[in-house]
């Protein structure tokens, strides 16, 4: 397998505090990664020192096959958009997209064309004359990113390129850029904090936490096989459900599940309704089950203080806080 | 509301007269005759008469218009210089945390307490030495050290407001740190500078201490207005002080909307 | 990354080095030269400033700098306030408000001079005009100080309103607004939202004010001459007299320990600390 980014056991830290604690990511030619993380976990910090603005204190970046790790970032024919788009503002939006190339010596009647050409692809072509500070939030996002495609690098970096802009913009910008990065087969690193947009855009998913990558998989993997009962509790709209295994018979262990894994039967175990949310066509339950917490969905609408019993479908078994069995349905019953 | 806004304007236009006033009696001075003025007990404070001797009395002596070069040099020296070392001290001052770079430019203002005679006389001596006396390099040199600090504090604000991870943008783009810093830094804090020049120049103008013990023969501007209130004969310097003064209102003036205060406390606020 | 972080250092230094260079040597010449009188070494310098008023210098130096600044900072507030509000006129006060700034100090002490004179002037003739008495403003030490102080708030008041007026526009009018939904008049407003949010472009101000208010000299040397004494003007007069030129040594450093003593106390009172907020 080709791989156009490697991290091979890189280290960073600000002081006493460990950002990057001998983290390693590998990442496809052509994939679409995500990384995901809480706020504050360094997930910025993981894309500067992969481009370079921030030294490493150990450990090495290969990018596509070629060891980085001591170059400075303009060697490095890596691309970033930062998260406020950091748009050259004395400059317009042609002189913008064109920078790069002129940094890498492009002749200029070729500058003009490939700058037109990726204008067009992001639809800001008949904004190139115009002042960059008088662009929308969206209009600006797509200067940044044609500013990253116009020359055609080995890699892509995206530090929460959508966190600025309207939450309907958002949705589209999201589909359009996913549908960019599969055309023109680029491989995209992803910065963000957003769930949603990690499920909706990712091939894989990378989870950041204490500087090393928790996890990586699709979404569906990180939601139903969660490695650790952190992940577990980071992933999904609804934290993972936590009960303690001895009831069903895995002492020692904590039983894992999710809201959407539970039957109301009356052999399993009683619960007591406590809250009621309504999302779309369902209800979400929240009732305790001695002391704990325990979020279910149903068609049913219960009344806050009902008594009701619960089975699960699924469930996932931890020991000492790690994954250590996938039940399904058929192993309960 | 409209008898709160009476009271502004009654308070901002006892303040205008307060600060147009001297004004007007520099103006006075140099269009009235001295009978008028400068030989009376109680000066007219109304235009009765209108001459223009004083002024020639002024031109005619040439002898004024030499300090008034010099000091316009040194001013232009003073001003380049404070960019030079400026521009390059609030990008450092910008990139270092905010706790050690604040502590350098409060260094910079305290060694600037001390009383600029106490530095002035011995930096004359070496000055004589070096032939650096009575020169406008050796003014210049002296002056820049009152303007620095508040230049650095200019330049570290302009550093400061600049977008963040515009320069990183520059060098992942493929610059280097040379034409990142020419192509995309310079060009973003040119108004900051234009106010550390602006400043600088006008510390200079106005700067005294230095100007007259390291250059007393070939004085600057304020020296010889100085020495000619000193010899008891203000009136040949007074109706010149206001021909080179009103340019210099005049840029002031028109160049204040650079002078605002964001500028001048710009090193504020930054973590 | 330590080390990448400080080479921006050697940007620095330059500017550093300079301020550095250029106080120091003189700074340590300044003590050497104290203590020579006629190529010995001696303490007969400091036996020669002894008797003069240099604790009265010092104490003049404090009066008119503290007192400037008081003034300069009440009028300098009261002017950004003005120019604040959305007045109409607004453009021509704030050319007004300016105009002092680009008259040179040693113009404005002369025209002062003129103005605040001992017997008759400016000032006085507009008194008289209006039946009132004139007054002597030299007949007393400090009314002395006083001419001094005015001269100097005239001269300086624009650069301090100009940094507070910075920082008044920096202040969302919405923070004022919620104040006053919650009950604050105008007084108390400007007591708990406006000072408070002020308060580091104050300490800017009295910053870059305090250093040259220390070092005031060519407004005291043009409008009172050597008495009463300020630093700056008793250094300078046994300076340029020759028979007391190693005197002004004496008295600098003296002025030098003072004023490291003083910058001492500020670097421990946790002035950098606060402005730091």
């Amino acid at each position: 397998m080709e791989y156009k980014l490697e991290l091979i056991d890189v280290c960073k830290s600000y002081g006493n505090k460990k950002v990057l604690n001998n983290l390693n990511l590998k990442v496809a030619s052509g994939e679409f990664l995500v990384v995901l993380g809480p706020s504050g976990t360094g997930k910025s910090t993981l894309l500067r020192t992969i481009v370079g603005i921030e030294d490493i204190d150990s450990g090495r970046i290969i990018v596509n096959g070629e060891d980085v790790t001591k170059k400075p970032p303009n060697k490095r024919d890596i691309s970033m958009v930062f998260q406020n788009y950091a748009l050259y503002p004395n400059m317009n939006v042609f002189k913008n997209i064109a920078f790069p190339l002129k940094m890498a010596g492009v002749p200029r009647d070729k500058i003009k064309e490939k700058v037109e050409n990726v204008a067009r692809l992001l639809k800001i072509d008949s904004e190139l004359n115009n002042s960059v500070t008088r662009l929308s939030g969206g209009q600006k996002q797509r200067v940044a990113i044609a500013r990253a495609l116009v020359r055609d690098p080995q890699l892509f970096l995206l530090d929460e390129p959508l966190s600025n802009i309207d939450a309907r913009v958002r949705y589209t910008s999201r589909q359009e850029l996913k549908r960019l990065q599969k055309e023109l087969n680029y491989t995209f690193v992803y910065v963000t904090h957003d769930q949603a947009e990690a499920s909706n855009i990712a091939d894989r998913v990378a989870v950041l936490h204490n500087g090393i990558i928790e996890q990586i998989g699709t979404y569906e993997e990180l939601y139903n096989r969660p490695v650790n009962t952190w992940v577990g509790d980071f992933i999904g709209n609804f934290p993972m459900n936590f009960i303690d295994g001895s009831e069903l018979g895995y002492n020692e262990k904590i039983i894992g599940f999710r809201p959407t894994w539970v039957n109301e039967e009356s052999n399993g175990i009683e619960v007591e309704v406590s809250l009621i949310d309504i999302e779309e066509s369902n209800y979400f339950i929240h009732c305790t089950y001695k002391d704990k917490n325990i979020v279910f969905q149903s068609k049913n609408k219960y009344n806050v203080g009902d008594k009701i019993k619960i089975g699960l479908k699924k469930f996932n078994v931890y020991e000492n806080g790690i994954l250590k069995d996938v039940i399904n349905e058929e192993a309960i019953s | 509301m409209k008898s709160k806004n009476i009271g502004t304007y009654i308070i901002a236009i006892i303040l205008s007269i307060v600060f147009i006033y001297p004004l007007y009696v520099l103006v006075l001075i140099t269009f009235e005759p001295t009978y008028l003025t400068f030989d009376r007990l109680y000066p007219y404070q109304i235009p009765v008469v209108f001459t223009l001797s004083n002024l020639e009395v002024s031109f005619k002596n040439l002898s004024l218009v030499y300090p008034v070069i010099r000091s316009t040099e040194v001013a232009f020296i003073v001003a380049f210089l404070a960019l030079m070392l400026s521009i390059p001290a609030g990008y450092g001052l910008e990139k270092l945390t905010a706790r050690l770079s604040n502590r350098i430019i409060i260094l910079m203002f305290i060694v600037n307490m001390m009383p600029a005679l106490v530095i002035a006389i011995p930096i004359s001596v070496y000055f004589i030495k070096l032939g650096l006396e009575n020169t406008v390099i050796g003014i210049a040199l002296a002056q820049e050290l009152v303007v620095l600090p508040i230049s650095v504090f200019i330049m570290l604000g302009g550093f400061r407001s600049l977008p963040s991870d515009i320069e990183n943008q520059a060098l992942v783009d493929g610059a280097t740190l040379k034409s990142a810093f020419i192509r995309i830094l310079l060009p973003l804090i040119r108004v900051p500078a234009l106010v550390t020049f602006l400043i600088a120049w006008m510390t200079s103008w106005d700067e005294f201490t230095y100007a007259v013990i390291i250059s007393p023969v070939k004085p600057t501007f304020p020296v010889d207005l100085y020495d000619y209130v000193s010899r008891g004969e203000p009136f040949v310097a007074s109706s010149f002080a206001l021909i080179v003064t009103i340019p210099v209102i005049i840029v002031t003036v028109v160049l204040q909307k650079y002078l605002k205060g964001e500028y001048l406390s710009g090193g504020l606020g930054g973590v | 990354m330590r080390i990448k972080r400080y080479k921006y250092l050697l940007f620095v230094l330059p500017a550093l080095v300079y301020v550095l260079v250029f106080s120091f040597f003189p700074a340590a010449s300044v003590v050497y030269l104290s203590f020579k009188s006629n190529s010995v070494f001696t303490l007969s310098n400091y036996y020669g400033i002894v008797k003069s008023d240099l604790a009265g210098a010092i104490a003049d130096t404090l009066i008119v700098s503290i007192g400037a600044l008081f003034i300069q900072l009440f009028f300098a507030i009261l002017i950004a306030n003005i120019l604040i509000k959305s007045l109409k006129g607004n453009k021509v006060f704030s050319t007004i408000f300016i105009i002092p700034y680009g008259i040179s100090t040693v113009v404005a002490a002369f025209v002062f001079s003129l103005i605040l004179s001992p017997l008759g002037g400016f000032a006085n003739s507009t008194l008289v005009s209006f039946g009132f008495k004139p007054v002597d403003w030299y007949s007393t030490y400090y009314s002395e100080l006083g001419v001094v102080m005015f001269s100097d708030f005239w001269k300086n008041t624009p650069l301090v309103a100009l940094i507070l007026y910075g920082g008044l526009s920096g202040i969302p009018p919405s923070i004022s607004e919620a104040a006053s939904v919650d009950g604050a008049g105008p007084f108390r407003r400007f007591i708990y939202i406006t000072l408070p949010n002020l308060a580091p472009y104050i300490a800017i101000a009295l910053l870059i004010r305090g250093v040259s208010e220390f070092n005031i000299f060519a407004l005291p040397l043009v409008l009172i001459g050597y008495y009463p004494p300020l630093m700056n003007t008793l250094v300078y007069e046994f300076f340029t007299t020759p028979a007391t030129t190693p005197y002004a040594y004496a008295a600098a450093t003296i002025l030098l320990i003072i004023i490291l003593v003083f910058a001492f106390i500020i670097i421990k009172l946790g002035g950098a600390s606060r402005y730091e907020k």
